[in-house]
C-alpha cells in the first residue's frame, strides 16, 4: 500500500520538477559565462533549487511507494511545464502538443504498472 | 561536417539564443542527457536499496541532516549525483535551442533508458506494459516535436 505521505512528495516533487523546468529555461535565455553575472541569474538559482527540490522529494517517495501509483503522479509534471510556461514564458500550446504529453504520462504510467 | 555544422549551431544558440522554435539539436541533446540522467538513476537505485532509511530521523532537524548526509555520502548515490550535475550543465545548453514545454517532456525518454538498462544491466525483465510505455512515450515525443514546428508556424492572435 502506497502511505500517503509518499504520494504528498510525489506531488510536491512534480510541481517543483515543472516549475524548476520552466525557471531553467528562463536561466538559460539569461546564460552568460561569468561568474559574477551567473550569481545575478535569478531563474537559474530558483531552478537549480526546485531541480534539486525534486529529486530530494521523490527519491525518499520512491523507497515509501509503489512506482504503479508515483510514476503517474510525478508525469503530471509536464504538464505543470505546459501551463507555467505558456503562462509565464509566452509559450503557445496546441492540440499537438497536449496529445504528445498525454501520450507521455500514459507511457510512463504503463512503464510504472509494469514496474 | 555534419558535425561542424552541429557545432556551429549550438554556439549561435548559446551566444545569441534568439527566441526560436525547438530546433532538432536540443531534442536530440535532451535525449543524450536522460541517458546520462537514466545511468545517474541507475546508480541511485543500486545505493537507494542499501540505504536503511529510519523515519523517526525526519522528526528532528539533525535527523533529516543526517539523513541527507548518508543520501550523498553512499558512493553509487554520490556519482548519480556527479552524473546529474554534468546532465544539467548539457540541459542548459539544450534549453537555449528551445522551448521548456517541448525539451522537459522530452526528458521522460529517460524512462525508455531505464528500462532497457533494467533489461540488459540488471536482469530485469520485460513485460507488456513496460514495452507498451516505451513504445508510448516515443510516441508521445514524435507527436510532441511535430506539435511544436505546427505551434511555430501559427500566425500570433
Amino acid at each position: 500500500m502506497t502511505a500517503s505521505w509518499a504520494i504528498g512528495l510525489t506531488v510536491l516533487a512534480g510541481l517543483c520538477g515543472g516549475a524548476g523546468a520552466v525557471a531553467l529555461k528562463e536561466g538559460s535565455n539569461r546564460l552568460k559565462i561569468s561568474l559574477p553575472e551567473l550569481a545575478k541569474n535569478w531563474p537559474l538559482i530558483l531552478g537549480v533549487g526546485l531541480y534539486a527540490g525534486s529529486v530530494f522529494f521523490f527519491v525518499p517517495a520512491l523507497k515509501g511507494g509503489e512506482v504503479s501509483v508515483l510514476f503517474p503522479i510525478i508525469a503530471l509534471s509536464y504538464v505543470w511545464v505546459a501551463l507555467f510556461s505558456s503562462f509565464f514564458l509566452g509559450e503557445r500550446m496546441n492540440k499537438p502538443k497536449w496529445f504528445g504529453i498525454l501520450l507521455v504520462i500514459l507511457g510512463v504510467s504503463l512503464i510504472g504498472l509494469g514496474s | 561536417m555534419l558535425f561542424n555544422t552541429l557545432v556551429l549551431n549550438i554556439i549561435y544558440s548559446v551566444l545569441f539564443s534568439p527566441t526560436m522554435k525547438t530546433q532538432p539539436w536540443a531534442i536530440l541533446l535532451v535525449a543524450l542527457t536522460t541517458l546520462i540522467t537514466a545511468s545517474a538513476q541507475a546508480l541511485y537505485k543500486v545505493g537507494v536499496t542499501t540505504l536503511s532509511i529510519d523515519t523517526s530521523q525526519f522528526t528532528s532537524i539533525m535527523g533529516i541532516f543526517w539523513f541527507c548526509f548518508n543520501l550523498l555520502t553512499t558512493p553509487y548515490i554520490f556519482l548519480g549525483l556527479l552524473l546529474y550535475v554534468i546532465g544539467f550543465i548539457m540541459l542548459m545548453i539544450a534549453y537555449k535551442g528551445g522551448e521548456a514545454s517541448v525539451l522537459y517532456p522530452i526528458f521522460s525518454s529517460s524512462y525508455v533508458w531505464v528500462v532497457l538498462m533494467g533489461y540488459f544491466l540488471f536482469n530485469e525483465s520485460l513485460n507488456i506494459p513496460k514495452i507498451g510505455g516505451v513504445l508510448l512515450i516515443v510516441l508521445g515525443i514524435v507527436v510532441l516535436a511535430k506539435g511544436n514546428s505546427a505551434a511555430s508556424m501559427e500566425v500570433p492572435a
